[in-house]
């Protein structure tokens, strides 16, 4: 399942393969090898056989087939599959009815004749950075297996860089599309907050959760996201703007853009790979123009105590019935975050207005920001401390030091996957845009991708 | 704010836990008091920018 979603749509619609043949290879390959990856806790056969059929049927019948036909995909277990339980990366959650009703993304992806096979393994709760599970064991980077995909949508990244499926949804809370990009070397994008519905995903903090989808290819990423676009009234934060499809002017390129690479928090804290990651981006896109994001490190600290804050609220019911049933790691977060003083959580909700406001007269500045999307490559699993500057710092928080502060204020980002001959294993660069400017940072990163600077194969053995 | 005095997450839990009607574990007690003191951290850095009183917290209700 090397193929791209585009080459297999492409060939299911004019009856090169059928939409079977596809989803039987598809689960064929994760029957195989997903033993040794860890990337799927439920594949869906049947549903996926039944899908197939049904768009095998309406081609013979001779109606006309969606964008994505026959395209497998499957997504983070936060979203709700009709008929299992969401289990959200959690043991206390799988105890919860079966869900009646798709999410809306499953629903919009089937609705443009893709194939949903499964549900993917992340860290619970989404409160992780690292693609570890307590429960359902590691989702494993495919690039080398002894190292994390990253999370906390960590079986995304790993079913797309095992070529399992070409594209993949997760969610993005701090950095949970955008790290196991970085660390399984692919596109990832996290859209403008309210750009994409969340209806009847789990939820972890409503002020900043965001849902997005993992590929390949930025044609594929685009591909999935022009399907997925659109309001939904039955997600309150998903803005009621029209779907503005991207797919068509993929190719304009970035000339003509003001691209800037952030400097300040952004150049320290990392390890060199994470800088040089940049730097190529940079001159591949030939600018030496650099932009100073204003008190960064004051928008992490203030995501972090939003994030403990709101997750707390959301979770305090069980973790008074049911506390040793978590991820100690998760519970021992969560208990503290409810007992921080709420006048302190409105002071970071305030601070998250000014840097809103600081940010967009940055965005009269510059088009496009450039910064690292983790500070090393896929730490080992099981390594809880790395080496940053000089200090010994903790891997969970950590590896979301670059992400956190821009999905804080929604700022739509795509992840980029850049490779230095030698190294097994890839590091991302965040592509950053104004709100509601997608069009952009897919632009830019087509443009990468165009001229050889970024790049997502199918991991080596995987092929 | 250099006359306050130092952080007690332990009085913190105390205090809070019952109210939040959670049960603080001896076993879970380190953990939960290194997060607080985490979080203090974070919150004495965002206390110490000003915000004037007419800036708006960022989640907006709509009636």
């Amino acid at each position: 399942m090397s193929a791209s979603a585009s080459e297999i749509a492409a060939a299911v619609r004019g009856g090169t393969t059928s939409a079977r043949a596809v989803a039987e290879a598809c689960l064929k390959r994760i029957a195989a090898h997903d033993g040794r990856v860890g990337a799927f806790t439920d594949v869906t056969a049947e549903r996926a056989l039944a899908r197939a059929d049904a768009l095998d049927a309406a081609r013979a019948r001779g109606e006309a087939l969606g964008p994505l036909s026959g395209v497998p995909f499957a997504v983070k277990n936060l979203f709700d599959l009709q008929g299992l339980s969401t289990r959200a990366g959690s043991k206390i959650n799988r105890d919860d009815p079966p869900a009646k009703r798709d999410a809306a993304l499953v629903e919009r992806l089937e609705a443009a004749g893709a194939v949903c096979v499964g549900a993917l393994n992340m860290g619970e709760y989404a409160y992780d950075f690292t693609g570890e599970n307590i429960h359902d064991g590691p989702s494993r980077n495919p690039h080398d297996l002894g190292h994390m995909s990253g999370g906390s949508s960590g079986g995304c990244g790993s079913a797309v860089a095992a070529g399992f499926v070409p594209i993949a949804l997760g969610s993005d809370t701090n950095g949970s599309i955008r790290v196991p990009s970085s660390l399984c070397g692919l596109f990832g994008l996290k859209p403008t907050y309210g750009r994409l519905s969340r209806a009847r995903s789990f939820p972890f903090v409503s002020s900043l959760d965001h849902l997005g989808p993992f590929a390949r290819s930025v044609a594929d990423l685009a591909l999935s996201y022009d399907a997925m676009q659109g309001r939904d009234a039955d997600d309150p934060h998903c803005a009621p703007i029209p779907a503005a499809p991207m797919s068509a002017s993929l190719g304009e390129g970035a000339k003509g853009l003001r691209i800037a690479v952030a400097g300040g928090y952004f150049a320290e804290h990392g390890l060199p790979e994470a800088f040089e990651a940049v730097a190529r981006c940079a001159r591949a896109l030939d600018t030496t123009r650099t932009a100073e994001i204003p008190q960064a490190h004051l928008a992490r600290a203030s995501a972090f105590l939003i994030t403990t804050t709101e997750g707390a609220a959301l979770h305090l019911d069980r973790l008074r019935r049911r506390p040793d049933d978590f991820d100690p790691a998760v519970r021992n977060r969560l208990l503290a975050g409810a007992m921080v003083p709420a006048s302190l959580v409105v002071k970071a909700q305030k601070f998250r207005a000014w840097f809103r406001h600081a940010m967009a007269a940055l965005f009269e500045e510059v088009d496009i920001i450039l910064a690292p999307a983790t500070p090393c490559r896929a730490p080992k699993l099981g390594q809880s401390v790395m080496e940053l500057g000089g200090e010994s710092l903790p891997v969970r928080a950590n590896l979301g030091l670059y992400t956190q502060p821009i999905s804080f204020i929604g700022l739509p980002v795509a992840a980029v996957p850049i490779w230095t001959q030698g190294e097994t294993l890839p590091i991302g660069v965040q592509v950053i845009g104004p709100p509601w400017r997608e069009d952009l940072v897919l632009h830019v990163a087509a443009a990468l991708e165009a001229l050889g600077v970024a790049a997502a194969p199918v991991a080596a053995g995987f092929e | 704010m250099s006359d306050k005095p130092p952080f007690d997450p332990q009085a913190l839990i105390e205090a809070m836990a019952p109210l939040l009607g959670l049960a603080i574990k001896p076993e879970y007690r380190p953990a939960v008091v290194a997060n607080l003191k985490l979080c203090a951290s974070f919150a004495a850095l965002i206390e110490g920018f000003p915000l004037g009183d007419h800036e708006e917290p960022a989640p907006v209700f709509t009636a």
